[in-house]
Formats: structure tokens, C-alpha cells, sequence
């Protein structure tokens, strides 16, 4: 990738619109071009045809669990090496704890996502967290 | 009449007075004189044979004794069967005499015959006594040995005669410390004794056995009969009894639940260590004493008086020795043998420990509740400030390129998020109105229901909602904390409201009922509105987990509701099907709802 070629394309997955405004727009003013998808059908539709440099996924949203996003983009050869931020609200009691158990359960099988990010979230932890994995 | 000599008064009157039946019989048999005692018993007989008058035959008998004697001329003296002129047999013991006139020769036979049959009977009798009877019986001479002993004798101890006695029993060599023989032939008494010997297969009898002295004339006796009456069987039994006495008396003296039985007449006379501890009377003798009602319930003396047959109380008040009080759960009943009322037994289980541990359970559920509640509370707090931290990165960065879009979108971020703020005060308000400690009063749980239907009624109607009430008639008052479980239902039926709002159905119903059954209290608010789907149902009590527009639901009055129920001791429960409906129910076993308040409000 050179300078010249496109900006690193970064696909936002979450059902919040406030928190896609927010993250969108934060990743533009850092130089990336995003594009969002508010469920789990729209966001491997949007995967396969847009193959985004990284995806943030949330875990909690709506038609297909992020738990099942993650393993179709994991499980696709196509797909595996596009690194997955999951961006997720469990801290303990009062989130999504059984999800979250179930994704750790599953990392037998599949390889572990590329990195977390606990809400609320610290921006200068996400640029670190987005600007490493892009390289 | 001329008199007599003793010698002619001996030759002519002696053979008819002796008191025994005499004739005279020659060589042939013939009675050639015979006294009146002889005529009377066999009838005349003057001329006649012996074997014909004895017996109605023709010939001799093979057996003769009197041929004998004529033969050796030698007295005998024999036992015989002889018919009598009646025609029955009787027992005779005859004495043959040879008279002999001439030198060796014997001309005639003197017969002298008495009846014996009464002393043959008895001795029959005897006989019959002494080996039938259903004891051991012998007779031992001063040597202790055994001379006479009966059938079951020498059945259970094989054959004895001539050996001693002690050798027999004991299978030993010598005579017993307590021998009541001896002691018999000391002193001419009769003794007693318990004793445990062996019979001929070396197995243990048990027999008690009682001796008697037999003397003939002499002073001291010469034979001692011993009479032992086997015990074995009634020891065995009586040991099996004691083993079953034993058996179940340390069953209900080392029995957990205390136990106070009473006889028939109301006497107390079991009262076990666990009952003792109990009431704390270790000390006291209660045994004996009448039952009162200062330890056992009043129910208990009913049945102690015969009214009534079994009792229990699942939880009452006993009070001990200091008449401090104390809980137990309570069973009497009413012991039988037969048709006969025997006494009573009362049993008791120590509450004390049981009732605490509920106390702190329910306490630990409480304050989990409340932990449970805050910490659900600092994760919505988290979700607003990160909601407004986004807003306001978005007003910044637009208003920074410049761009109006984005900055209304910033902007609409930030009042969403406070419109979110409004409405967690109210329900953190609602959480926190100092409700750490219910206001319990008796309340009439229909009283509730009604307020909350008429307080949803025009909501509901407006909305194109039927909203109903059905009361269960005659339900108990119970301790509620009124304000509480108002709440509760608040939340309940809004929620039913909304379903029925999200369903395609035109025209639906939200019905609150309240339940008593089996002890327990129950309100229910069901509709037929949307119903939940299984990922919703999931997270029913997932703190601000909302179905609803962000600005309308917090997620958080499920929680509050179940916070309030718990602090109840009770739960909330539901049954939904998706596009059918639901139902969720406030369940309060009513033994676990809280105590009464103590100051009014």
C-alpha cells in the first residue's frame, strides 16, 4: 500500500447510530475512510463486497450476534486475515458476560480477535490499538 | 352259744374275716371251700373250677401258678387279671400257699387274693404324670445320682441313670455352689433355682427347676425328685424384648428432635436428652409428672385427653424452663395398642437454627439485590457518559471542518444522552427513595391491584387497551410493603402495555390477578401482546437491557421489581411466547415475607 493508493478503509459494525456517528467520524479525522453496518446480515454482506483493512465489531447487535460474525469472517480463508477490534461493553456484571464467555470459549477452534477495546472508550487507546494493526 | 377258744375262734371265724378273697382248690382246680369275701366278689363257686369262675374257660391256664406250687410245693405269689361275678376284670394280686397234709406231697392250695385295680390306676396315673409332664423331671439319691428320670429327660439329656446329676446338666465334676438338691436333702425343704445348663448336644438350656424331698418314714431323705421347667424359649424372647426395649429406647434418647411421651393417664414418662436440652431442664425430674401446657402446645393436651389422634403444627412457639420463646415445628400423636389408647408422644424440631440460617440467606439475597442493582447502575452511568463523550467529540470535529451535517449530529448525540440522564434520575430516584428497609404493614393484596388499575386504566383505553382486574375473593391480608410491591406492579403492567403496543393485534388485554394458594401469594399480570422472542427472554434481568426506544425504557424497572420482590423473599417469574404473549408473576411464599414494621409512618 502507498501513499497515493486509498486510505485504509476501517468497516464500523454496531446497532448504536450515535456510536457509529462517533467512531466514523473519529476515524476520519485520523485519515481513515469508514463505512458502518448496523446488524450481522449487513455486515458480512459488507465485508465480502467492501473487504475492509479492519473491521470494529460490537458484540451485542442485532439479526446475527457479533460471536457469529466474527467466526463466518474467521472461518472464511478469504476473509481470516482482515484483523477484528471488538469493541465491547462487558466489564464485569451487567453486560453481555454470557456472550462474552461464549466468545472466549470458542478460541480453541478459532484464533482470538486481533484486539478489545472496553467501552467507554479511550480514543487515544483506539488510534494506538487501529494504527498498530494497520501497520 | 357256747364259747369259744381263741384257737377255735381262730380255726373256724379267721377264714372268713381276713380281708381278702380265699378258696381252697384241689388237685384239680376245683374250689373245694371258699369265704364269703371270695363268694362275693366272684359269685358261687362251690365245686367249681378256678380257670372257669376266673375266667369262663374250659381248660387250665398255660401260665398256672397254681399248678406250679402243686408241682414244687413252693408259695408264690403273682398279679393277675380275674373277671368278677359281675362280669369285669379287675386287678388281683394272689398269694398261692401249698397245704400240705402228708409229707411232701401238696393235697390243696390256700389262694388268697386282693384287688388292686385302684392302686394300679393310680399308679398309671403316675407313670403318666411323671414321664408326660412338660418338665424335666428326676429323682436323685444322696449321692446325687440319678436313679429315676422321665421321658423328656433323657431326651434332652440322653441317657443319666446311675450318673450324677451335675455331670448331666453342667457337664462338669462338680456339684453347683447353689445346688437346690443338696440344699433339699439338708434341710428337708423344698428349693428353687434358676439355672443354665447344657443338654446332650452342648446347647445352652435356661430351666428353673424346683426339688422335693422323698422320705420313707425316715428322717432323713433318702431321695430327692427335681422338677426344672425348661425357660429357654422364654428367655430367648425375653432377650429379643430387651434387645427391641433397648434398641428403640437409645433410638429416642439419642434422637435429635426432642421427644416427651406420656402414659395413659397424662404421666409424663419419656422426656429425652434432646427435649431436655430444649427446654432447658437437665436438671429437672419430669418423669412421672403430669403433662401441662408449659412445654407442649394446647393441641397436644387434646390428644393426651383422647380427642384426636395426631396433630402437627409446621411452625409454633414452645417456650423452655426460663419461658424465653422459641420456635419448633411440632407433631403429637396418639399411641395405640389396639383399639386402646395408651399415651400420647410429643416431638419437636428446633427452629432456632433453621430460622436464623433463612434469616441470613434472605438477608444475603437482599443485599445481592441491592449489589446487583448499583452495579447495573454504574454500567448504564458508563453507556450516558460515553454517549455524551461521543457527542461531544462529534460537535467539536464538525464544528472544527465546519461541517453543519455533523455537528447536528454531535448535537443530537449530546440531548439524546441527556434525555437519557432525565430519565435515570427518576428511576434511580424511584431505586433510591431510601427503600433499604420496607415500610411492612398488613395489606390487603387486592387493595394494590386496584390502584394500579385505575392508575393504568385511561393509558391503557387510550391506547385501544383492555386493562382488567380479578381479584381472588377472601385473600388474606399480608405484610407488604405497600409502596413496593405498587411499584412492582407499576412496572408489570406498563411493561404489558407496551407489548400489546409493539403487537399487530387491534385489540388486547392486560389482566392483574391476585393468587393465594398453598401458602403463597402471587400477582400476576399477563398480555397478549407481542411476547418475547428466546434472545429477549435471555435478558429479561440484564440490567438496562431495554426493547424499548432509547429515551423510554432504562431497562431498569425489571430490575427494580425484582429487587423489591427479593426484598420480599420472594422472586419474579414469567412465561412468554413470542407474538402470543406473556406473563410475568410476583411469587411471595407468605412465611418468608418480612416481619412487621415497627414504627408506623
Amino acid at each position: 500500500m502507498t501513499a497515493t493508493e486509498a486510505r485504509p478503509f476501517i468497516l464500523v459494525v454496531d446497532d448504536e447510530p450515535d456510536l457509529v456517528t462517533y467512531l466514523t467520524t473519529f476515524f476520519e479525522d485520523n485519515g481513515y475512510a469508514t463505512d458502518s453496518a448496523k446488524d450481522g446480515v449487513e455486515a458480512m454482506q459488507k465485508i465480502a463486497s467492501e473487504k475492509p483493512d479492519l473491521i470494529t465489531l460490537d458484540i451485542s447487535i442485532p439479526e446475527k450476534s457479533g460471536v457469529k460474525v466474527y467466526r463466518e469472517i474467521k472461518e472464511n480463508p478469504a476473509l481470516a486475515s482482515i484483523p477484528v477490534l471488538v469493541i465491547t461493553g462487558v466489564t464485569g456484571y451487567g453486560g453481555d458476560s454470557d456472550v462474552f464467555e461464549k466468545f472466549l470459549s470458542t478460541r480453541k477452534q478459532i484464533p482470538p480477535p486481533e484486539g478489545f477495546i472496553a467501552k467507554p472508550i479511550d480514543r487515544e487507546e483506539l488510534l494506538g490499538k487501529v494504527r498498530e494493526l494497520l501497520g | 352259744m357256747q364259747e369259744l377258744s381263741l384257737s377255735d375262734w381262730l380255726a373256724t371265724e379267721l377264714f372268713e374275716r381276713v380281708p381278702s378273697n380265699i378258696a381252697v382248690l384241689d388237685r384239680e382246680f376245683r374250689v373245694v371251700k371258699a369265704n364269703r369275701n371270695f363268694v362275693d366278689a366272684f359269685g358261687p363257686c362251690q365245686g367249681r373250677h378256678c380257670y372257669e369262675i376266673y375266667r369262663d374257660d374250659r381248660h387250665p391256664c398255660s401260665s398256672c401258678q397254681a399248678a406250679l406250687t402243686f408241682a414244687d410245693g413252693k408259695r408264690r405269689v403273682s398279679e393277675e387279671q380275674r373277671r368278677n361275678r359281675d362280669g369285669r376284670y379287675s386287678h388281683y394280686v394272689v398269694h398261692f400257699e401249698p397245704i400240705q397234709l402228708g409229707e411232701n406231697e401238696t393235697h390243696y392250695i390256700l389262694e388268697m387274693s386282693r384287688d388292686v385295680t385302684a392302686t394300679r390306676l393310680l399308679q398309671r396315673e403316675h407313670d403318666i404324670v411323671f414321664d408326660r409332664t412338660p418338665c424335666y423331671i428326676a429323682v436323685l439319691d444322696r449321692d446325687m445320682r440319678i436313679v429315676r428320670n422321665n421321658e423328656l429327660f433323657r431326651k434332652t439329656f440322653g441317657e443319666s441313670i446311675g450318673k450324677r446329676c451335675y455331670e448331666i446338666y453342667q457337664q462338669q465334676n462338680e456339684l453347683c455352689e447353689d445346688c437346690p438338691a443338696r440344699q433339699t436333702f439338708h434341710d428337708r425343704q423344698v428349693h428353687s433355682a434358676y439355672k443354665l445348663g447344657r443338654n446332650k448336644e452342648g446347647e445352652n438350656i435356661y430351666y428353673y427347676v424346683t426339688t422335693a424331698p422323698l422320705s420313707r418314714g425316715e428322717n432323713e431323705p433318702s431321695h430327692v425328685i427335681e422338677m426344672a421347667l425348661d425357660m429357654t424359649m422364654t428367655r430367648m424372647l425375653e432377650q429379643q424384648l430387651r434387645l427391641a426395649f433397648d434398641f428403640q429406647e437409645s433410638l429416642i434418647h439419642s434422637a435429635i428432635d426432642g421427644i416427651i411421651a406420656v402414659d395413659g393417664e397424662g404421666k409424663i414418662n419419656i422426656c429425652n436428652p434432646s427435649a431436655k436440652k430444649m427446654f432447658k431442664c437437665m436438671g429437672e425430674n419430669m418423669i412421672g409428672q403430669k403433662i401441662t401446657d408449659r412445654f407442649v402446645p394446647h393441641e397436644f393436651l387434646d390428644i393426651v385427653e383422647g380427642k384426636g389422634s395426631c396433630r402437627e403444627l409446621k411452625e409454633t412457639v414452645a417456650y423452655d424452663c426460663d419461658g424465653e420463646a422459641f420456635p419448633v415445628r411440632f407433631a403429637g400423636v396418639a399411641l395405640q395398642s389396639g383399639d386402646k389408647h395408651v399415651g400420647s408422644a410429643a416431638f419437636f424440631q428446633d427452629l432456632r437454627e433453621i430460622k436464623q440460617l433463612e434469616l441470613e440467606k434472605l438477608e444475603a439475597e437482599r443485599l445481592a439485590a441491592v449489589g446487583q442493582t448499583v452495579a447495573g447502575l454504574a454500567h448504564g452511568i458508563k453507556n450516558v457518559l460515553m454517549g455524551l463523550d461521543g457527542g461531544m467529540y462529534v460537535v467539536s470535529s464538525g464544528m472544527k471542518k465546519d461541517d453543519k451535517e455533523l455537528t447536528r449530529k454531535g448535537w443530537e448525540m449530546l440531548k439524546s444522552n441527556i434525555e437519557r440522564i432525565t430519565s435515570y434520575v427518576k428511576d434511580f430516584l424511584n431505586f433510591a427513595r431510601g427503600r433499604s428497609t420496607l415500610e411492612v404493614r398488613p395489606v390487603d393484596p387486592n387493595w394494590i391491584v386496584r390502584e394500579v388499575v385505575n392508575l393504568y386504566k385511561d393509558v391503557a383505553e387510550q391506547a385501544g387497551i383492555l386493562l382488567i382486574a380479578e381479584f381472588q375473593e377472601n385473600i388474606n391480608p399480608a405484610n407488604l410493603d405497600a409502596e413496593g410491591i405498587h411499584t412492582c406492579l407499576t412496572n408489570l403492567v406498563s411493561n404489558a402495555i407496551d407489548a400489546c403496543e409493539m403487537s399487530e393485534k387491534m385489540d388486547c388485554k392486560v389482566i392483574v390477578r391476585s393468587i393465594e394458594r398453598d401458602d403463597t401469594l402471587v400477582f400476576e399480570v399477563q398480555d397478549d401482546g407481542c411476547g418475547m422472542d428466546y434472545e429477549v427472554k435471555q435478558k429479561v434481568f440484564t440490567t438496562f437491557f431495554s426493547t424499548k426506544e432509547v429515551s423510554k425504557g432504562t431497562g431498569l424497572g425489571l430490575l427494580v421489581t425484582r429487587r423489591i420482590a427479593q426484598e420480599h423473599g420472594g422472586k419474579v417469574e414469567f412465561d412468554s411466547v413470542e407474538g402470543k404473549g406473556s406473563v410475568f408473576r410476583l411469587v411471595f411464599p407468605k412465611k418468608r415475607l418480612p416481619a412487621l414494621s415497627d414504627s408506623p409512618s
